[in-house]
């Protein structure tokens, strides 16, 4: 069947995949244009981007070294319709996803108990104190040594990057839970399972979700470290070979892409803390 | 409540993630498609060996071996498994994440002294006069001229440690202005840059990024490293781990032998190696250079390694006579070694 053919079938879905990202982005920026007052919220930002067009084709900048807006629109144009940067966007967002999911899910029920339970606080203190201090970067080599080269080690690095803020944030937001509603749950007769989800997780949600943003832009921020070693495809390893093969055009269009992928990501997490703690608007103007 | 812009962010995230995931796979994957092919292709009747190795950011005769096929015809195939910072290749090779590597005799013996059991198998590049390993860059306008002008200035070169920091050291030493340099450490990537910006007099270049720098104009070349000993500093050794020695002589065998045919192979055909290499690396045609190699890969005696052992003692690196040439290195693998 000549139209079921693979390499016919990667036309069509790159092609689809460019449509889409078009058509979402088009729309998200019709959204904002058409709620936000765009000349204040969005004025900064223009003016950066008529300052980056300008300066390297006047020459003030080396275009060189810092190609002009356009020169880097046209490179994230053509590795998209190459298909080249859904290859590298997708595994870079599996291995940053991969990581910052496994701190979220085993930090925060860790930092739950270790906020509550006094014990297990002081047994684990010491040791928190002194491994959250070292930077994830220094300890690349001996995750190297431990974990190989493969994809394994990239997801640790992003898992220990990210772990430390989404942990301290959760164990702060539970201690600072008002003891008074803990304690008038109690005596109204509250179980453990109500006490730890209505009362405790809501109460903490705030500082959980502050740490859990800040693990996901550690998570991106690492990313390009992790891929240093042992990649072949990916945002950083991108950023890093463009150099590495005097193509600077391509090393900023995977920096912007980069940033924007930070943005989207930081956008769902606060739409989701806002669904989460709903309830703290209200109060406020109790 | 779930608004519209909410559903617009997720699925370009969603699409984002899966749409290159299943459809393209990652750099890996596809590589790993290309082995099966081939392998099928050729119909051998024994599984063809992995042997693990960098995605070498410079000239290598392992890339033009492996677009040739030679490979497979001694039984191995070459599993890229990517880019690695070469600062990591001795600990790399040493924890076996990859079988087999180059970098120069400085860092082996470093490593060797340190307990690392590694052992350099075959001579790989040479600096000859046409291709140096490293060429000594200046700014047009600059006022350096000579070696004697780089007191009190600042040399840029990728690494301490390495060939790039000992052998102006030693250069300078002779010339008795050993102390009055500073040598400040940069990518291979931003030296050209840092260089063109006067954050650095003199930068301290490797191929291909020499190249692509005298390339670009306005930047010369003073000297290269050959000026000293006549490039005997200049050696570029593959090495692997000892144990892939004991545990499978013949791949260290087959390796060497298709890097030797390789080598000899760059030397009588440069043009071709470099646009073979480009090729890979996706650089630019005009940017691709190759070096020269030592005949047959065999490491011709004791002075290549002794002159670094030597320097190293006088360094404080080592201790006189903690190690000896004969045991860093062996022509043994060599099937062209009698």
């Amino acid at each position: 069947m000549h139209c079921l053919n693979p390499s016919f079938l990667k036309t069509i879905a790159t092609k689809f995949a460019v449509f889409s990202t078009y058509i979402c982005t088009a729309s998200l920026a019709n959204r904002m244009i058409l709620k936000n007052d765009l000349l204040r919220k969005d004025l900064l930002l223009i003016i950066i981007l008529i300052l980056w067009e300008a300066f390297p084709r006047a020459g003030l900048i080396n275009p060189v070294l810092l190609p002009a807006a356009s020169t880097v629109s046209i490179a994230i144009l053509n590795l998209l319709a190459s298909g080249e940067m859904f290859m590298h966007i997708s595994i870079s967002l599996k291995r940053a996803l991969a990581g910052f999911i496994l701190a979220v899910i085993t930090m925060v029920p860790l930092g739950l108990a270790m906020g509550w339970f006094k014990n297990l606080e002081e047994i684990t203190d010491r040791l928190v104190q002194a491994c959250r201090q070292t930077s994830a970067l220094a300890l690349f080599p001996m995750f190297i040594l431990l974990f190989g080269i493969g994809e394994l080690s990239k997801v640790v690095i992003i898992f220990w990057a990210s772990l430390w803020p989404i942990l301290l944030n959760t164990i702060n937001g539970v201690k600072n839970v008002d003891t008074m509603m803990i304690k008038a749950s109690i005596s109204m007769g509250a179980s453990d399972r109500i006490l730890l989800t209505k009362v405790l997780l809501p109460a903490a949600a705030p500082s959980i979700f502050t740490g859990i943003r800040l693990g996901a832009s550690y998570a991106l921020m690492v990313l390009v470290a992790a891929e240093m070693i042992g990649a072949n495809s990916g945002l950083g390893f991108l950023i890093i070979n463009s150099q590495e093969v005097f193509r600077i055009p391509d090393m900023y269009a995977a920096i912007f892409t980069l940033a924007v992928l930070g943005i989207l990501i930081n956008y769902l997490l606060i739409r989701m803390e806002k669904k989460i703690t709903g309830w703290k608007e209200e109060i406020k103007y109790v | 409540m779930v608004k519209k812009t909410d559903v617009i962010v997720g699925i370009l995230l969603a699409v984002l993630l899966i749409g290159g995931a299943s459809l393209y796979g990652s750099n890996e994957e596809k590589l790993d498609d290309k082995i099966v092919e081939q392998k099928s292709q050729v119909e051998t009747k024994k599984e063809l060996y992995a042997v693990k190795y960098p995605n070498v950011t410079w000239f290598d005769p392992v890339y033009v071996a492996d677009e040739k096929g030679w490979f497979e015809e001694e039984g191995i195939k070459i599993e890229w498994v990517g880019e690695i910072p070469a600062g990591q290749f001795v600990p790399s090779v040493t924890s076996r994440s990859i079988d087999f590597a180059n970098r120069h005799t400085p860092l082996e013996l470093t490593a060797i002294a340190g307990g690392a059991k590694i052992k350099l198998i075959a001579a790989g590049a040479m600096t000859s006069e046409e291709r140096p390993h490293m060429k000594y860059l200046v700014f047009e306008n600059s006022s350096i001229i000579t070696i004697k002008d780089f007191v009190g200035k600042k040399i840029g070169i990728n690494s301490f440690g390495a060939c790039s920091e000992y052998v102006l050291k030693e250069y300078l030493r002779r010339n008795n202005i050993e102390s009055n340099v500073q040598f400040v450490v940069i990518p291979d990537t931003n030296m050209e840059q840092a260089l063109r910006q006067g954050q650095i007099d003199v930068g301290v270049l490797h191929s291909p990024y020499y190249e692509k720098s005298l390339i670009s104009g306005g930047i010369r070349s003073i000297f290269s490293d050959y000026i000293v000993d006549d490039g005997l500093s200049g050696m570029l050794p593959y090495f692997t781990n000892e144990d892939l020695i004991k545990e499978n002589p013949e791949v260290v065998r087959s390796f060497v032998k298709v890097l030797a045919k390789a080598s000899d192979w760059t030397n009588e055909n440069h043009k071709e190696a470099g646009e073979i290499f480009a090729k890979r690396r996706g650089i630019d045609l005009k940017y691709a250079g190759s070096w020269h190699y030592y005949k047959n890969g065999i490491i011709p005696d004791d002075t290549p390694v002794q002159w670094w052992i030597d320097l190293l003692v006088r360094e404080g690196k080592l201790n006189e006579g903690q190690i000896k040439a004969q045991d860093v290195y062996t022509n043994a693998y060599n099937p062209n070694f009698r």
